[in-house]
């Protein structure tokens, strides 16, 4: 075994956790997992399986350091790329193709083809539309808020599409394609007949699905559980994610894909029993609760994303917009509504004063509500301002996922700006703190 | 012309408005639009043709009227029915097969069968599993809370379906479905290239379009405009809506439609760019405004749904839940909220008194939220409910949406008492009130 499947088995059996080693974290680098097929474990990963015409590779590169992966590729094998299948179109798996399509060119081979669900370039189109979006989104989620951030326009759309399931044979080698609507409507998982290898995609993750991921497109939590289950019914004996570590083992494979699809199934449920009884998305978001054993799975931990995060995505695609609170419907501007809150208060810094109490005695919650206020209510106070930054730092610390942690270091920065002018300080990573701090408490 | 085809006349030209002369409401009635092609207006509307074969029929009908609507047809129309169109799965518009499949066997006829866009059958298992909570939301959405509206579970599943287009012919007529999203994912519309008739399904309502409809699943403001571009670009003669009137003449129709891409596509752009530039929904919200010359048509007033509601289903199509106020991420329980600005207001009477003021000066955004927080913070309050009732009726006494009169009533009846358990079938009772309440205004 390799760095990387020794590391997968001191995750799996608790010598290491994700709270300390992110999914998207280190250690980087290629193991062989099974018959002819190699693991390229990176921020996203790679699976290369090698054919007598060429390799078929799952999820080639992201679109950050496409050399470095090929590289890794080439220091494995030398096969030419026939095929290339995108899992989805998020910009961490649909890059790559350029590089081997060079090297074909150059070596004189046939260009390699791309495969993937037809939805796929829909997304593309839509990326490229909303890329000031995704840029200021990304910023959040990845860099607390810090620093510049690219977000890419030059996709490889894929040469071929399909709809809900495609066989391919190529050298030989027999690959099942499913579609299956989950992190993405345009998710495609892999599975190998003859190695029994499996490839999931991002529709396993090593932590909670990302099914709830606050500031992106809706999320399909249902129909995910079912690829899940459907993915055991085939017995696959080698799990190779989409980020974090080979599962390897029928055993484990399955417990992993079954407890998964539970995770997602309880939450499913619990949320459809509230809003088919007639609550309000409050009421529903603090009833929904998930079960500890879940969670304290070592492929389990709310260290991306966020059971309560699901809750929201799964209101959004049953429910409406509308949450439920009449008030929220047509509302008041919100620097209006602070304003008022901080005059029946007797001042904005009243509101900073309970905030800072309140995040003392732990109440985040509530701390932040009146942090927005205060600060929305008194937007010229440097003073007040540096404050509230500091509940929100207070926050991120005690939160367990990138998703929260992101967005609540996000809104320190920007309070610390308005503080002591533009923001100079360079990129930051949340999953980085994230590990460090892990570390620490170790 | 008959009443309907009067009324379309009137509210065109200005004599009447869909303040008065709601797109839901009333006159209802059978009439002919076209060569051997018949609108039925109802709460929704039914396009019949006849053919040699038999009638092609558009949305044969709604869950609580497809009998009602079944007999109006057969005073006038006599063929069998060959071929019924969905034009999308909400349940005013595919109900009423059983009625013509239990004449065709009565009378030896072939069956008639049904199309629909290859996604509704997905849209009626959804509608089984949530069934409850749809039966909730139109109870608020069409009666203001007075009940629970009934909610079916038996749906004609469609005997055919297509993806993307299909021409089909039916004794010697051909006839184009388009799908597009729009007000649903399943949405066709229909085009008859011999009369030049366009059915819209809801794609048209004689009002600003229902892409913002707060309760319910994802709706697509862009798709729906390039639709709506694409049917203009037929030249259609004849415009049939799922809601409202009849528009007859090219110059009318293409204005109609051109009007209702335009509002749709100025709403996406302006979202978008404020996405792209990083604003968080409250700034959105407040600061996209559809083009005053475009509402003011008499078909596209803000009398079902409104332009701030499009905005929010654009967010919520491009980008997350998550509205980019930090504390809204993870946020304190709403009644924790209201608990603490009540204590720091010094108590929910204090927040009432202020609703009052700022209700009573025509503030009704701001009177709400505390409303809402006076309830929250003190829920068993017989002062704070009746302040309340009063805040909300007066805010729905002063929207015109179908939509926010809804929620709103449904607030004011919410603090009086506990939901009732009535059951609401039929037309509903927010869009007769909409009609009554401005013919009252009209004749002070």
């Amino acid at each position: 075994m390799g760095e990387i499947l020794d590391f997968a088995e001191a995750v799996w059996i608790g010598q290491a956790d994700t709270y300390a080693h992110h999914p998207l974290s280190l250690p980087y680098g290629t193991d062989q997992v099974a018959e002819s097929t190699w693991f390229h474990k990176f921020f996203s990963n790679t699976v290369i399986r090698e054919t007598s015409e060429g390799l078929v590779m799952v999820d080639p590169s992201g679109f950050l350091g496409p050399e470095i992966k090929f590289e890794a590729v080439r220091a494995v094998t030398g096969q030419r790329l026939n095929t290339a299948i995108f899992t989805h179109g998020h910009v961490d798996h649909c890059f790559g193709v350029p590089i081997y399509a060079r090297e074909a060119r150059e070596k004189g081979w046939p260009p390699p083809r791309a495969i993937a669900h037809e939805a796929m370039p829909a997304r593309f189109d839509r990326y490229r539309e909303s890329r000031g979006y995704n840029e200021a989104i990304n910023v959040r989620q990845f860099q607390g808020g810090a620093g510049p951030i690219h977000f890419p326009d030059d996709f490889y759309y894929p040469d071929v599409v399909y709809k809900d399931r495609l066989t391919i044979r190529v050298g030989g080698v027999t690959v099942l394609l499913h579609h299956a609507r989950g992190e993405t409507d345009d998710h495609t998982w892999v599975f190998f007949p003859d190695t029994r290898v499996l490839c999931t995609g991002d529709l396993i993750f090593w932590c909670v699905p990302n099914a709830g991921n606050p500031q992106k497109f809706q999320r399909y939590c249902k129909d995910w559980a079912l690829a899940l289950r459907e993915m055991a019914a085939l017995e696959p004996e080698v799990l190779l994610p989409g980020h974090g570590w080979p599962v390897m083992g029928a055993d484990r494979v399955r417990q992993v894909l079954e407890d998964n699809a539970a995770l997602l199934e309880s939450i499913h449920e619990q949320t459809m029993t509230l809003m088919n009884q007639g609550a309000s998305l409050d009421t529903v978001i603090h009833s929904v609760k998930v079960s500890e054993d879940l969670l304290a799975k070592p492929y389990l931990h709310p260290v991306y994303d966020e059971p309560e995060f699901i809750v929201r995505n799964i209101w959004r695609l049953y429910g409406g917009w509308y949450d439920g609170t009449p008030s929220h419907l047509k509302p008041a501007p919100e620097k209006v509504q602070a304003e008022e809150i901080a005059r029946l208060a007797g001042g904005a810094d009243k509101l900073a004063a309970r905030a800072l109490e309140l995040a003392k005695a732990g109440d985040f919650r509530l701390a932040c509500h009146l942090a927005d206020w205060a600060c929305l209510a008194a937007p010229g106070d440097p003073a007040l301002a540096r404050d509230m930054a500091g509940v929100y730092q207070d926050r991120a610390r005690v939160e367990t996922s990138t998703m929260a942690m992101g967005v609540f270091m996000a809104a320190a920065r920007d309070l610390e700006a308005a503080d002591r002018g533009p923001d100079e300080t360079p990129t930051a990573s949340v999953v980085l703190a994230q590990d460090e701090r892990g570390r620490e408490r170790q | 012309m008959g009443e309907v085809l009067n009324a379309a006349e009137a509210v065109w030209s200005g004599r009447a408005d869909t303040t008065t002369h709601h797109p839901l409401g009333r006159p209802f009635g059978i009439e002919q639009v076209a060569e051997k092609t018949w609108f039925y207006k109802g709460f929704s509307g039914t396009v019949l043709r006849e053919t040699e074969e038999g009638l092609i029929m558009v949305d044969p009908g709604a869950y609580f009227d497809a009998q009602v609507r079944f007999e109006a047809i057969r005073s006038v129309v006599e063929p069998r029915l060959n071929t019924a169109v969905f034009t999308h799965g909400h349940v005013d518009h595919v109900f009423g097969m059983p009625y013509y499949i239990q004449e065709s066997v009565a009378r030896g006829w072939p069956r008639p069968k049904a199309v629909g866009q290859a996604a509704m059958p997905a849209r009626f298992r959804r509608y089984r599993e949530s069934a409850s909570w749809n039966g909730i939301i139109n109870g608020r959405q069409f009666a203001g809370g007075s009940g629970r509206a009934v909610w079916p579970l038996d749906y004609h599943e469609p005997d055919i379906i297509y993806e993307d287009r299909l021409t089909v012919r039916v004794g010697g007529v051909r006839v184009l479905l388009r799908h597009a999203r729009g007000e649903t994912d399943d949405h066709t519309w229909v085009f008859f290239p011999d009369t030049r008739v366009l059915c819209t399904g809801d794609l048209f309502i004689y009002a600003v379009p229902n892409a913002g409809n707060p309760q319910k699943v994802q709706r697509y403001a862009r798709d729906w405009a390039a639709a709506l571009r694409e049917m203009a670009d037929l030249e259609p003669e004849i415009l049939l809506p799922g809601h409202g009137w009849p528009i007859l003449g090219a110059d009318r129709v293409r204005q109609a439609l051109q009007d209702t891409a335009a509002l749709l596509e100025s709403l996406h752009d302006q979202t978008l760019a404020l996405m792209n530039q990083g604003a968080s929904l409250d700034q959105v919200l407040h600061e996209v405004k559809a083009p005053a010359d475009l509402i003011e048509k008499p078909y596209l007033r803000p009398v079902y749904d409104e332009p701030e509601f499009i905005v929010r289903n654009i967010w919520r199509l491009y980008g997350g839940w998550y509205d980019g106020t930090p504390s809204h991420l993870k946020p304190a329980p709403e009644q924790a909220q209201a608990g603490e600005i009540a204590r720091l207001a010094g108590g929910a009477d204090k927040l009432t008194a202020r609703a009052l003021e700022l209700s009573g000066r025509g503030d009704h955004r701001l009177a709400c939220h505390l409303a809402d927080w006076a309830k929250l913070a003190e829920p068993d309050s017989d002062r704070v409910f009746e302040a309340v009732q009063r805040v909300y009726t007066a805010r729905a006494g002063a929207e015109t949406s179908t939509m926010a009169i809804g929620i709103f009533m449904t607030a004011a009846r919410d603090a009086a008492s506990a939901v009732p358990d009535q059951q609401i079938k039929g037309v509903s009772p927010i869009v007769k009130m909409q009609a009554g309440r401005e013919k009252t205004d009209a004749a002070r």
